[in-house]
């Protein structure tokens, strides 16, 4: 369909009004909104995440293909069904105590994003604490928690340790930066670890059941 | 007047420091706390580590000040202390610093992004970069190191920012990834180009530290060397870091290390020292292994 190939290519060259006109346009002509989420919105932020996988597309491209893909979400967002918005899990994010490192951070946030999901971003340095409290009140799926400095890794395992002790256990935990491993994953009790800002929607899409 | 360091190239392999960050961690700091504060809180350990750099062979020692530009230290509330923070750090590596060895004042990323991808202007960017070089050449440096940029943007401010603060010997260095194509900041700029835009803007020197470790760094320094004929500044991590049952180690040793900052020295580069993960033990392995014909 004419519609759904612009909007997909809208979003690979991150022109965020075509996309937002495009969508429109969908609507109006009585496209299922599955149809638009899934072909154009979500199939071309996993062109856009392979790319940058692969080294072919870099930060700037990525940033711009989020915009005008969450440009196209928000139209789309009032007109969810039941099933849609269950699908969307949601996710907290942030930097693990400590640590100020935010880029890997926010790229994997805009995957996330690009791939549907709802993301609640909590910033740099967050206290374990933190993480669990926001995500009891947001009923939230996923903590995810980034970390470049090894001294800020052990902030991860209080993460895991304390959603447990406040019986969120139903909440998954995914860790991921350069000093990481699945080791160590293994050893705090995570449920699972990304190596890279695509690896993260994989391993997410995995913890969903997607 | 040439420069004392510039006439020294001319000599011999110039040797920087290693990594402060990752000493500080092994002295036990508490590393929630930013490490410029340490100028203040921790004068004696941070002139030790300086000492400890200048004792292995570093010719040139960087002064801790890579969170040290406004734009950064807003970030902890800390922007009122810029001109304490930067002028004790320097202070320190020079009360380190040997007759005939130098001080280099580091200036790192503002951690913020520029308009339209994030929200700080261009000029906002350089005056930032402009008060941080303010105090630190009137503190007394020898030279100033930009380091760590991954966004050319970004780094061009910085230039742009150190030359309106003075005629100061200035170094860029910026951060590169490995890909298939070859390397690119994470912004998608390459070497040449990075090359270009920062010498036109009056830096002197040109480097690269941090991502890649000593091995892929090789290939890099080669990139580098044929892209420009100023004086060139590598510096590579120690490999990635490992941590298990709570111990955590840098997977590279120095002797590995120093194999390869002799491949780095024969690949074209001037200036070699470490970035994350490095010690005064790999500093002093370098020196060695670059003296060994």
């Amino acid at each position: 369909m004419g519609i759904l190939e612009d909007v997909y290519n809208a979003i690979i060259e991150g022109k965020v009004e075509d996309v937002a006109a495009g969508v429109e346009q969908g609507l109006n002509a009585g496209i299922e909104v599955d149809d638009i989420l899934k072909k154009s919105l979500l199939s071309a932020m996993d062109l856009v995440g392979e790319r940058f996988g692969e080294g072919e597309i870099f930060i700037p491209q990525v940033i711009w293909s989020a915009k005008a893909m969450q440009a196209g979400m928000d139209l789309l967002r009032p007109h969810f069904s039941e099933g849609q918005r269950k699908k969307s899990a949601r996710i907290i994010i942030g930097t693990a105590q400590g640590d100020i490192h935010d880029i890997g951070k926010n790229l994997v946030g805009m995957m996330l994003e690009g791939a549907g999901f709802e993301v609640v971003d909590l910033g740099v340095d967050i206290k374990p604490e933190q993480f669990v409290e926001k995500a009891a009140e947001e009923k939230a799926d996923i903590i995810a928690v980034s970390a470049l400095l090894t001294t800020t890794m052990i902030s991860m395992a209080d993460v895991v340790s304390l959603k447990n002790e406040k019986e969120l256990s139903s909440v998954k935990v995914i860790i991921g930066g350069a000093p990481l491993s699945m080791d160590f994953c293994k050893e705090i009790g995570a449920d699972s670890f990304g190596v890279d800002a695509m690896d993260a929607v994989a391993k997410v899409k995995e913890l969903m059941d997607l | 007047m040439i420069s004392p360091l510039l006439e020294k190239l001319k000599e011999k392999v110039i040797l920087f420091d290693g990594a402060m960050g990752t000493m500080l961690m092994k002295a036990g700091q508490d590393p929630i706390k930013t490490p410029i504060l340490l100028n203040l809180d921790e004068p004696d350990l941070v002139a030790d580590i300086h000492k400890q750099y200048y004792v292995a062979g570093a010719d040139v020692v960087i002064s801790n000040t890579f969170g040290g530009s406004p734009l950064k230290l807003a970030a902890d509330g800390l922007e009122g202390k810029l001109v304490e923070l930067n002028r004790e750090a320097v202070r320190l590596t020079r009360r380190s610093c040997p007759d005939g060895k130098f001080v280099a004042g580091d200036i790192g990323p503002s951690g913020k992004m520029l308009k339209p991808l994030g929200d700080v202007a261009p000029e906002e960017m350089q005056e930032s970069f402009f008060a941080q070089a303010g105090v630190l050449i009137e503190a007394g440096v020898d030279l100033i190191t930009i380091e760590t940029m991954y966004s050319l943007d970004e780094a061009l401010a910085a230039v742009q920012g150190v030359r309106k603060a003075g005629d100061i010997l200035l170094l860029a260095s910026m951060t590169y990834s490995k890909t298939k194509n070859g390397f690119f900041t994470v912004m998608g700029e390459n070497i040449p180009r990075c090359v270009s835009v920062l010498e036109e803007a009056g830096a002197d020197m040109m480097g690269a530290n941090c991502t890649l470790n000593s091995t892929d760094t090789i290939g890099l320094t080669k990139e580098l060397r044929a892209a420009t004929g100023r004086p060139i500044l590598i510096q590579p991590n120690a490999g990635k870091p490992v941590t298990s049952k709570g111990l955590t180690y840098y997977e590279q040793t120095p002797a590995e290390f120093a194999k390869d900052a002799k491949k780095i020295q024969k690949a074209g580069a001037d200036m070699i020292g470490g970035c994350c993960g490095t010690t005064p033990e790999f500093i002093q392995a370098v020196k060695e292994e670059i003296a060994k014909v």
